[in-house]
């Protein structure tokens, strides 16, 4: 399985990298964006199984992603990783695709959960 | 839920939304508040980030020390396999980053959960004074965690 994790932020990266490995996901399929575009270029080349999207970040927003991967319809599952989990931003993730929405701070339980759910473990 | 919030509302949901934090994620064992202020540091050395929307502008920071941040960095990060590697100061930084981060949106979804007008800011670090048009209202609310003291202030535009 390879996963996406788009975050401007090394600390939530590190966090869920780590996660990830502990489900057994390996070290070399988990990539890592530090911004919205190039999130969306390594969807777009890697096709991932799944991509952990933060919703506020530089260059393009989680939004902005969510709309460009709906318009070419990408068929990887994406998780929104969010403290910005408005009423109004989870529908409208979820009108774009996202499978789930989890506000931060990211909990392993919570990730493993959501993934359990949308099938990908 | 009322979109207009006071300035003192904002400190007390920022400091709840710490306080919960605290316990959890960072681990501290005691927090306190120490007091209400209404100016700004001549320095500040903490997270920073703007939120707008159609009722409202506001400049939200966390302030600390060099202490605070190393500790919140290291709390943050305490659950990695690599928790004991020495951090440099720009991690620290985006670590301290993302816990205003995280309060922020905490206070958000409690308060303003149906605004569909709300832009939030990337957090940013500050070492520095901060530059604020004349007729901003300031208000802050000083407390400590485990004895370290954190900050958090508000800038709004004035009437």
């Amino acid at each position: 399985m390879k996963v996406v994790i788009a975050d401007d932020s090394m600390t939530i990266r590190s966090i869920t990298r780590d996660h990830l490995e502990k489900m057994g996901i390996p070290k070399q399929n988990i990539y890592e964006a530090r911004n919205g575009k190039l999130a969306l270029e390594l969807v777009i080349n890697e096709n991932p199984d799944l991509l952990l999207l933060d919703m506020v970040m530089p260059e393009m927003t989680g939004m902005e992603v969510l709309e460009e991967l709906h318009k070419r319809n990408v068929s990887t599952v994406v998780g929104v990783v969010s403290s910005f989990g408005t009423n109004y931003y989870v529908e409208k993730a979820k009108s774009l695709g996202a499978k789930f929405f989890i506000n931060k701070p990211l909990v392993y339980e919570k990730l493993v959960e959501e993934l359990k759910k949308v099938g990908i473990l | 839920m009322e979109t207009v919030m006071q300035a003192n509302e904002w400190l007390d949901a920022l400091y709840d939304s710490f306080c919960e934090l605290a316990g959890h994620q960072l681990s501290f064992s005691r927090v306190n508040k120490e007091g209400h202020f209404d100016y700004l540091p001549d320095i500040i050395y903490g997270a920073s980030l703007t939120l707008k929307g159609r009722d409202l502008s506001v400049c939200m920071c966390l302030a600390t020390n060099v202490e605070g941040c190393h500790a919140v960095g290291e709390r943050m990060l305490s659950a990695l396999s690599k928790s004991d590697a020495i951090l440099p100061d720009i991690d620290y930084a985006d670590a301290f980053c993302e816990l205003l981060n995280i309060i922020s949106g905490s206070v958000i979804r409690k308060y303003f959960a149906e605004d569909d007008s709300l832009v939030l800011s990337v957090p940013v670090f500050v070492n520095d004074n901060l530059q604020m048009p004349k007729n901003s209202v300031i208000n802050g609310l000083s407390l400590k965690a485990d004895g370290i003291p954190f900050s958090f202030i508000i800038i709004m535009a004035g009437t």
